[in-house]
């Protein structure tokens, strides 16, 4: 038997290591096809409803929204909270996604809210760690400009964030680079008393004061509508004088209600803008507003049957 | 040398509460439904008036009215003198914080915060320090007997100390003015008559004027004077 020629030997042994190693590439290039870049993964992480609930964005804006309404309860100057909001930490225990409208991207979520403070503040009783369960709807802003954040249920953490106070100067306080002036400083400046006008003498009983007009403004502030429904109800005083309507109704209710009524009332709040600010015309909007007064006397009367 | 008598509220003093014509109507299913129809109110400073009437007479209707908590009313509300109507959304704010105190028919305490913390938070919204508020509140409660109370969270007090604290939430800012809308409703009668009327004392003790809507005349019988309403108007 001839014998293999060991340069015949080296040159086979060679061309199977090169096979092995275009196979073992190929397979490689192939199996990234398959796989999502950073970008893509972060593109569906942002789109998956479940995580919208839990994502770091969604808390930045609760974070905002309980220091707006802290600030506008307090009276206060917006501009020190929003600095101690950039100190505080939103955290959430099991986000829950309630509902997800895929047409208009709306996402409702509720969740067991707690708010920590930084060093150097507090709330009435000293804590630094306040708690509430929350339902909250994100929406895409009509004009592009982002999220839209609807918060219910979170008088437990507004309520006493308006208290906050300084509770010292230590060193590293996140505050102390920017203190205001003396008497600038909004969480320590005592408000301006209320000075009664002069009296005005009673018109006589046949000609009383004439009606002003009636407020073509909504029950909200227009000039924080950014939702596609709350532009709509700002836009149109038919729209406003029902919203005028059902909140009036709501809050009415709200303070006869019981404590289980109460959540219902809270509960549902949240699947009615998610439906309205889902609307494409006013008459839809309109129709959901009418819904939810027959839905608030409902739950009222005792006859509320979940859909 | 005769003893002067006791001088009568002045009649040129600035009522705390004044309301011309007001009006407020619901539409439901294309039905309007017509809650207050041109009702005139005065309330002068420390004066506490009841607003009687049965269910659905627009009680709380006018309360949450007078009590600058809804729009979508026509006519005039002044309060402490100042037109509710010129004001924006911050003033409204303010002169509600400032002004006005509210005990509702339930208590709507923070359940996580104790009676003495509830009792601070609108004094400390309103910008008072810790200490400050701390005495006002421990003052307060104690006045309505709750001193062995104070720490104690809403879960842990009765049906009427929970009402106690919410009169003395109310009143903790000295407001000329207090709205009560059915504050001992959610009580038995002995104790809605034992909290309602420890309410009263505090609330003349404190100067403050209040408009309390009941649909209870025993209840009413107790304060300065009776304003009856029926079908959204005055009688």
């Amino acid at each position: 038997m001839r014998r293999l020629n060991p340069t015949a030997i080296a040159l086979l042994a060679g061309a199977l290591v090169l096979l092995l190693l275009i196979y073992v590439f190929a397979g490689i290039t192939r199996s990234n096809t398959d796989k999502l870049t950073d970008e893509q993964v972060a593109a569906r992480a942002a789109s998956d409803p479940e995580t919208r609930c839990g994502a770091q964005g969604t808390y930045d804006l609760i974070k905002r929204e309980l220091f707006r309404r802290a600030a506008e309860l307090r009276g206060s100057n917006q501009a020190a909270f929003n600095q101690l909001a950039g100190y505080s930490v939103v955290r959430m225990d099991a986000p829950m996604l309630k509902s997800h409208d895929e047409d208009i991207g709306t996402i409702t979520c509720t969740g067991s809210l707690a708010l920590d403070l930084p060093p150097g503040v507090a709330v009435v009783g000293g804590r630094r760690t306040l708690t509430a369960n929350v339902g909250y709807a994100i929406q895409p802003a009509a004009d592009g400009s982002g999220d839209v954040l609807t918060l219910s249920n979170a008088d437990g953490v507004v309520t006493p964030l308006a208290t906050l106070a300084r509770v010292g100067t230590a060193e590293g306080d996140p505050l102390a680079p920017d203190t205001p002036e003396p008497g600038e400083d909004p969480l320590t400046a005592e408000p301006e008393p209320i000075v009664s006008e002069p009296a005005e003498p009673s018109p006589p009983a046949a000609a009383p004061s004439p009606a002003p007009a009636a407020s073509a403004n909504p029950s909200f502030n227009c000039r924080l509508a950014r939702s596609r429904g709350e532009i709509a109800v700002c836009n149109d005083a038919g729209l406003a004088a029902l919203d005028r309507q059902m909140a009036s109704h709501f809050n009415r209710s709200m303070s006869q209600a019981s404590s289980s009524e109460r959540a219902l009332l809270e509960r549902t709040r949240g699947r009615f803008i998610a439906y309205r600010d889902s609307c494409r015309s006013d008459s839809c909007i309109a129709d959901a507003y009418r819904g939810r007064i027959t839905e608030i006397g409902d739950i009222m009367a005792g006859r509320w049957r979940s859909r | 040398m005769s003893e002067e008598p006791a001088p009568p509220l002045r009649d040129d003093a600035t009522p705390v509460l004044r309301t011309r014509d007001l009006h407020r109507s619901f539409t439901q299913a294309d039905v309007t439904i017509e809650v207050l129809r041109g009702v005139d109110i005065e309330v002068r400073p420390g004066e506490i008036v009841a607003l009687l009437g049965p269910s659905g007479s627009g009680k709380s209707t006018l309360l949450q009215a007078v009590g600058l908590l809804e729009g979508g009313f026509k006519g005039s509300i002044r309060i402490v003198g100042r037109e509710a109507a010129e004001l924006d959304d911050d003033a409204r704010t303010e002169l509600r914080r400032e002004a006005l105190g509210f005990v509702y028919q339930f208590h709507h305490l923070l359940p996580d915060f104790n009676a003495r913390e509830n009792v601070m938070l609108p004094l400390m919204i309103r910008g008072a320090e810790t200490d400050e508020a701390r005495t006002r509140a421990d003052r307060l409660l104690s006045a309505l007997g709750l001193g062995a109370r104070l720490e104690h969270r809403p879960s842990k007090l009765s049906g009427g100390e929970q009402q106690r604290v919410a009169v003395a939430r109310a009143l903790a800012n000295r407001p000329p003015l207090v709205l009560a809308d059915e504050p001992t409703g959610n009580l038995d009668e002995a104790t809605a008559d034992i909290v309602f009327g420890e309410f009263l004392n505090l609330v003349r003790g404190e100067g403050s004027a209040a408009l309390v809507a009941t649909h209870n005349e025993r209840i009413a019988a107790k304060m300065d004077r009776v304003l009856r309403l029926h079908d959204g108007r005055l009688e």
